[in-house]
């Protein structure tokens, strides 16, 4: 395929149907994953970002209908066959969830469960794959691994069942790994050790990594390259430091204002919400979603939902935005703080 | 509010060696939890204190035994003055006015049965002493004031946004004006875009009634936007407390020094 993509997800779209009409969760969302890069897919709930990193591995709830291609490296997944799509799950693309007692089988022991996935994947005997567990632990700095082999998932801790799940990740020594909100379930402290494992085992494995989440600081810490998704759309996508030095769309503006920021003046500091709520696309939007919560609408904003476009200055940075400059906030917002 | 009538006035909240030991069930084979192990706090008048540490580090507990929702094994609790800590449960009637909580989920902490009216109304109902026509009118300026539109009264939780259903718990929670509020993560269930309304909220609504609060959380961003002091919380002991400044600027305990380099934010 072209540059050096090594998954690359072309016009997707995940529509699911409900009693109350069609709602188009994911709608014309393309990204692609290069090589030993950490790509960054951040949004608020409902913004289509789990659901865009469940189907390149086919893993959509049933009663979705996804169209749309995703490629790894020369081969389309979206049409591989089921028998296939086990191959690559696991082996070739790992996955980690958000919270980790629940992506684990609670009657298994931990060992049994990494063992599981070396076995399946690459043959080897449960004596070969109990040394290799072993190996896993200790790769994924399970502190004192070889007595945790026959723990149960609910004899250890939060940040010890990710590091489970990790193993069991990194086991056939991927070439991607989607991350689904990792740390989002742990304590400030431990979500730190569990994002520097990852960054060790990235550059020491040589994977590329999918990081979807909510959470900027993981952002700013952790990938290279950043997609903004809301509602089902890719609003802005830019290298990390750039995205958030000179966010060029108002929802990424709007999502850094939000975030409260230990270092700022805490006299005059007010943050600055987004007013309303992220919506639930149920047609093909004939305005730019983000329209109703902007504070810089213009007439060209209501007659369709804008495509993703070069922002002027850097060469890896598009927004999905009519405006070239987004008007000052700090500005705007001041007079209003001293009038509440 | 924390001004000069400090001195003549007790403060909101006084704990002092506060312990609670949780018996597991044999089978468990771990005996004893010493989820909070000797804590004392002060909140002062229109104070917010900060608590923040990990899970399991006790912050819930300290909040329930605060409350006298759970009983404490030794040590005392004062509000405003009066020791609540052996009150019976009629003797803390008149007082549980003066005290409230907000919870982290607001999807669990409302009563899916229940009109939005009549939660916020619940607490004035409990006192037994307004007229209907009052407490009606009280519900409307409490909604007005959380930034709840009128028109929500008749709804039912499940007919709101996460952010209206905390501004519902926040409703109901100072409808009585108590003067402690016991805020428990309030705002981490919530997306960043709607916590910030929140939490800009609650800041206008502190100024505005002047209530003291006790406020959990193991976000140090948030509690720093937040707090006038903070408490840090590891394994059943306050390590460290402090101005705000004091404890992001020069944190003395390495617990808490681990805490702010795990939360820096920018790049």
């Amino acid at each position: 395929m072209n540059d050096n993509s090594l998954l690359r997800i072309e016009d997707l779209r995940i529509s699911f149907r409900t009693a109350h009409g069609p709602v188009l969760a994911v709608n014309g969302v393309s990204l692609s994953l290069r090589d030993n890069e950490v790509l960054a897919v951040v949004g608020e709930s409902g913004s289509g970002k789990t659901l865009t990193g469940l189907s390149v591995l086919g893993l959509e709830p049933p009663d979705a209908t996804v169209t749309g291609r995703i490629w790894f490296r020369d081969e389309e997944l979206r049409s591989a066959s089921p028998r296939r799509l086990r191959d690559i799950r696991g082996a070739t693309i790992a996955m980690i969830f958000q919270e980790p007692m629940t992506s684990l089988n609670p009657s298994l022991t931990v060992g049994r469960q990494v063992a599981e996935v070396v076995r399946r994947h690459q043959g080897l005997s449960w004596k070969d794959a109990r040394s290799r567990v072993l190996d896993l632990f200790d790769l994924v700095r399970l502190p004192s691994g070889a007595r945790h082999l026959r723990s149960y998932p609910h004899q250890l801790s939060g940040g010890m069942r990710q590091r489970v799940m990790i193993a069991m990740a990194v086991a056939c020594d991927p070439a991607v790994l989607i991350a689904d909100e990792p740390t989002t379930a742990l304590d400030p402290t431990i979500q730190a050790q569990i994002l520097s494992l990852l960054r060790d085992l990235r550059a020491s494995l040589g994977m590329s990594i999918l990081l979807i989440t909510h959470d900027l600081g993981v952002v700013s810490r952790m990938a290279d390259r950043v997609v903004v998704m809301y509602a089902g759309h890719v609003l802005e996508q830019a290298p990390t430091a750039e995205l958030l030095s000179s966010p060029a769309h108002p929802y990424t503006t709007g999502l850094l204002g939000a975030v409260p920021q230990p270092d700022s003046n805490a006299e005059t500091r007010r943050l600055t919400p987004i007013a309303g709520q992220v919506p639930l696309l149920r047609a093909e939007p004939t305005t730019c979603v983000f329209s109703p919560r902007c504070a810089h609408v213009t007439p060209a904003c209501l007659t369709a939902q804008p495509a993703l476009r070069q922002v002027t200055r850097g060469e890896a940075h598009q927004a999905a935005c009519v405006l070239d400059r987004i008007p000052d906030p700090a500005r705007e917002t001041a007079p209003r703080a001293q009038a509440t | 509010m924390n001004g000069s009538d400090m001195t003549t006035e007790p403060p909101t909240l006084t704990v002092t060696g506060l312990r609670k030991t949780f018996h597991l069930p044999r089978t468990s084979g771990r005996g004893a939890v010493h989820a909070v192990a000797g804590v004392d706090l002060t909140i002062g008048r229109g104070e917010i204190v900060g608590l923040v540490g990990e899970s399991g580090s006790g912050k819930t507990t300290v909040a329930h035994c605060v409350l006298r929702l759970l009983e404490p094994d030794v040590g005392a609790i004062a509000l405003d003055g009066t020791d609540i800590t052996h009150l019976s449960r009629r003797g803390l009637m008149p007082l549980r006015p003066k005290m409230h909580m907000v919870f982290q989920d607001p999807y669990s902490s409302l009563n899916p049965r229940m009109k939005v009216a009549d939660i916020v109304a619940a607490p004035l109902r409990a006192q037994r002493q307004l007229p209907r026509r009052k407490i009606n009118a009280e519900v409307d300026e409490m909604l007005d004031q959380v930034g709840l539109p009128l028109e929500l009264r008749g709804r039912y939780p499940h007919e709101l946004s996460g952010g209206q259903r905390q501004r519902v718990g926040l409703a109901r929670s100072l409808i009585a004006r108590p003067l402690l509020l016991v805020a428990d993560e309030p705002t981490s269930a919530l997306d960043v875009s709607v916590q910030a309304a929140i939490l800009n909220q609650f800041a206008d609504l502190q100024r505005d009634l002047g209530f003291s609060c006790l406020f959990i959380s193991h976000n140090l961003a948030v509690v720093h936007y937040l707090c006038d002091r903070i408490a840090v919380m590891q394994r059943g002991e306050i390590v460290e407390t402090g101005p705000r400044e004091q404890i992001f600027r020069s944190p003395s305990h390495p617990y808490t020094r681990e805490l702010l380099s795990a939360t820096e934010v920018s790049p």
